[in-house]
């Protein structure tokens, strides 16, 4: 059966097309339409997983700058002089 | 002359490494981008055939007209929902007092826009607009239905955070969690608002 239809859509090409809702539309602004809900349907995913990627990185590197700062704090107040040597 | 190296148990006052992003808000995120991928999937479908509708007529006649002005009103008590649930949030994170007094006002003012959707359909099918009367009628209920549906589920969700602020037993991911989610549902409202009702 897949073959037999294979067959049919290698001789007449065309055919396929009757498959393709943009393609039959039956008005212009059907067919804007599904042009732009593509683009949409594409994009969004792409921009969320972005968006968010985006933003954890940010928020690590701001959590790596707090904790640097704060070790860093910990070990001045720790170490407020240079020891004195004897001798 | 004395070495004098780094002593590990001074550095026992450095807190305990917190994840970048909490386990419940990343689910949530997961969660919400499925969910807006589906709205996406919807919504799309549903502009696809008002831009087939016959003559370019849409609402098809002979099917009621949504109410949009009253919606105006309920999209309103949405919004103020969230701007006083992330009110709720400065004050979990500043430790105040103020946190359910705002968790509580949030919840009532987004339980108060389900219940008043929920009172619009029931005139929209007294005036005949149902689920199969038409594509229009389809898609409002689906796409807006599917909307009060996580609605809900957010609500029941912020009130589970209440009861455990009650309990003293919230962990600060707990809200977080539910938070992301009522963003969600307030955030998309409008683009449903204007896409369906307008």
């Amino acid at each position: 059966m897949r073959f037999a239809l294979l067959f049919v859509l290698s001789v007449f090409p065309n055919l396929s097309a009757y498959a393709c809702s943009l393609c039959l539309a039956e008005n212009e602004e059907s067919r804007i339409m599904f042009i732009l809900t593509t683009i949409l349907l594409t994009i969004l995913p792409l921009a969320v997983i972005g968006g968010t990627i985006r933003w954890a990185v940010k928020k690590a590197e701001r959590m790596r700058e707090e904790e640097d700062a704060f070790a860093l704090n910990g070990i001045r107040t720790q170490n407020p002089s240079p020891p004195q040597h004897e001798g | 002359m004395q070495d004098h190296p780094i002593d590990p148990a001074r550095f026992s006052y450095l807190p305990r490494r917190k994840p970048v992003i909490e386990s419940g808000v990343l689910g949530m995120l997961i969660f919400i981008f499925t969910e807006l991928m589906l709205f996406a999937g919807f919504v799309s479908a549903f502009l696809i055939v008002k831009a087939n509708a016959v003559g370019g007529v849409w609402p098809p006649p002979g099917q009621p007209r949504l109410p949009i002005a009253q919606t105006l009103f309920n999209s309103a008590l949405l919004v103020a929902s969230g701007v006083v649930l992330y009110l709720a949030h400065r004050a979990l994170v500043a430790k105040s007092p103020q946190f359910q007094k705002r968790l509580i006002a949030a919840v009532l003012l987004g339980a108060a826009f389900v219940v008043l959707q929920g009172m619009e359909w029931v005139a929209l099918i007294a005036q005949g607009l149902t689920l199969t009367s038409s594509l229009h009628g389809s898609f409002f209920y689906v796409i807006i239905g599917l909307h009060g549906l996580h609605a809900l589920a957010a609500i029941a969700m912020l009130m589970r955070v209440l009861r455990k602020t009650r309990q003293d037993k919230l962990r600060d991911g707990q809200f977080f969690t539910a938070e992301a989610f009522w963003y969600f549902v307030v955030g998309i409202w409008p683009v449903l608002y204007w896409q369906v009702y307008l």
